[in-house]
């Protein structure tokens, strides 16, 4: 088991611990609500130090990349990152990764919980001429998030972080030490991660905490991301990806390049986007709850679907939940029959996504 | 509280085959507008068009509003900008002005 380095820090500032993956860290130190309020109308801080970290480099990086991610990796400028699938052959997936494109090397971001299984995949399709190292323990990773997370790296490093552009990362310079800075996210929220040596994590996590006081920065666990995610239907990868999802099921097709050459799983997609694939994963609001994961969904007596993942939204004070459906019915603005926990059936309406612009978006809209 | 109210599989096939349509004519308009490369097949519904997603920029954005302008013969007023979220939410904005009278398909 894997700590992160502010595991004395969570420990005295009483913090629930939990293992995502093999790594413990926070997963809460507030109420939800207040943890909540932090992203969608303030400013949190999360210790993200265990999400896996790796290094590809090499002579054939660029195409050994572009053949094993589902994206265009060619399209990938320096200083920039992009988000897409690797998915194994027959389009099932490995992870969702965040690509950032350094030079002549690539530093590929997922959760905690697909440091192995990612690893093991890379290692099995590697090629001679490219190195792949997991440099997830050398590097802690702090991330704030919120509609005023943005005034953090003005105050730490400079006015000029306006410039850095959604999916964007800088090399920056904090009291001593050198650190990657980079905007991503899927709150709908401003959100800038701070790769940083793992053993000046915390000097860092206290500089910003330091400077956030004034902003009113409140801790959160890595479980206060759950549902301004799920709000976004941002894809949770380990409640979401089912063993035979595939991007199309999730619709993540925009994570395709439907037109380059090669890479795993292309025959797979195609062939399923040529028939249709027989799910896919949409979002639903119910005034009321009472249902859990895997419940059956109805239209009349005929079972189309079943819940994969919900929660409570504070915000719109509805419950939200992903389900997946059979393709002819999987559309919004119909409601379907939900069967809850107690036999009863529940209506549901099957809605678009993002619920709602974030107070960022419309922060930006406005100038 | 709970809705009870019943849920005919008429009702809702109904309601699908209109949103189709609505669908399909907003992607045509991402797509030949945006010269985005891409069919209209390759676009999840719930595909966000900012941010991640099909990363316009607010360029794109005024584009889509002429496209839809056009299509539907209606005008888009900025705070009807909000619905520009993904090609799902665009739909429900013409699927509501469909209901009210004020869009012919």
């Amino acid at each position: 088991m894997n700590k992160t380095p502010l595991y004395e820090f969570h420990l005295k500032n009483n913090a629930e611990l939990k293992l995502y993956g093999d790594f413990l860290t926070a997963s809460k130190y507030n109420e939800f609500e207040q943890e909540y309020r932090a992203i969608r109308k303030n400013v949190g801080i999360i210790d993200m130090s265990g999400i896996t970290k790796i290094k590809i480099s090499g002579e054939s990086v660029t195409e050994w990349l572009n053949y094993v991610c589902t994206g265009n990796i060619f399209s990938v400028s320096d200083g920039k990152s992009v988000y897409t699938a690797v998915c194994k052959e027959d389009g099932t997936i490995v992870a969702l990764v965040n690509i950032l494109k350094d030079n002549d090397e690539y530093l590929v971001l997922t959760d905690a919980e697909k440091r192995v299984e990612l690893l093991e995949w890379f290692n099995k399709n590697k090629q001679n001429n490219v190195q792949i190292s997991d440099i997830s323990d050398d590097y802690g990773c702090i991330s704030i998030v919120g509609p005023k997370a943005i005034e953090i790296p003005k105050m730490i490093i400079s006015e000029d972080i306006l410039s850095l552009p959604y999916l964007g990362f800088e090399h920056d310079k904090i009291n001593d030490f050198e650190c990657i800075l980079y905007r991503f996210g899927l709150t709908g929220e401003y959100e800038y991660r701070f790769l940083v040596p793992t053993e000046k994590t915390l000097e860092l996590w206290n500089k910003i905490i330091d400077n956030g006081k004034e902003l009113g920065i409140v801790c959160c666990g890595l479980d206060s991301l759950e549902i301004p995610m799920l709000e976004m239907n941002s894809i949770n990868q380990q409640k979401d990806i089912l063993p035979y999802a595939t991007v199309l099921q999730l619709q993540l097709n925009w994570m395709v390049d439907f037109y380059k050459e090669k890479f795993i799983g292309k025959e797979a997609v195609l062939k399923e986007k040529s028939y249709g694939p027989i799910r896919k994963l949409v979002m639903f609001i119910s005034e009321e709850g009472g249902f859990k994961e895997n419940n059956k969904i109805y239209i009349e007596d005929e079972e189309i679907g079943f819940v994969v993942h919900y929660g409570y939204s504070p915000k719109l004070k509805v419950f939200v939940g992903l389900a997946y459906i059979k393709t002819e019915y999987a559309y919004s603005g119909i409601s379907l029959e939900l069967q809850s926990s107690t036999d009863s059936k529940l209506v549901i309406d099957i809605v678009s996504a993002p619920l709602f612009l974030t107070d960022t978006v419309k922060g930006i809209k406005e100038g | 509280m709970s809705k009870t109210q019943t849920v005919t599989k008429s009702e809702v096939i109904n309601k699908i085959e209109q949103r189709k349509k609505v669908l399909d004519k907003v992607k045509k308009i991402l797509v030949e507008r945006l010269r985005l490369n891409l069919s209209v097949e390759e676009i999840a519904d719930n595909s966000p068009l900012f941010g991640l997603g099909l990363q316009l920029d607010s360029i794109d954005a005024l584009e889509i509003v002429v496209g839809i302008e056009q299509e539907f013969k209606i005008s888009i007023t900025d705070e009807d900008m909000q619905v520009f979220r993904s090609v799902n939410t665009i739909a429900d904005f013409i699927l509501e002005k469909l209901e009210k009278g004020e869009v012919k398909l």
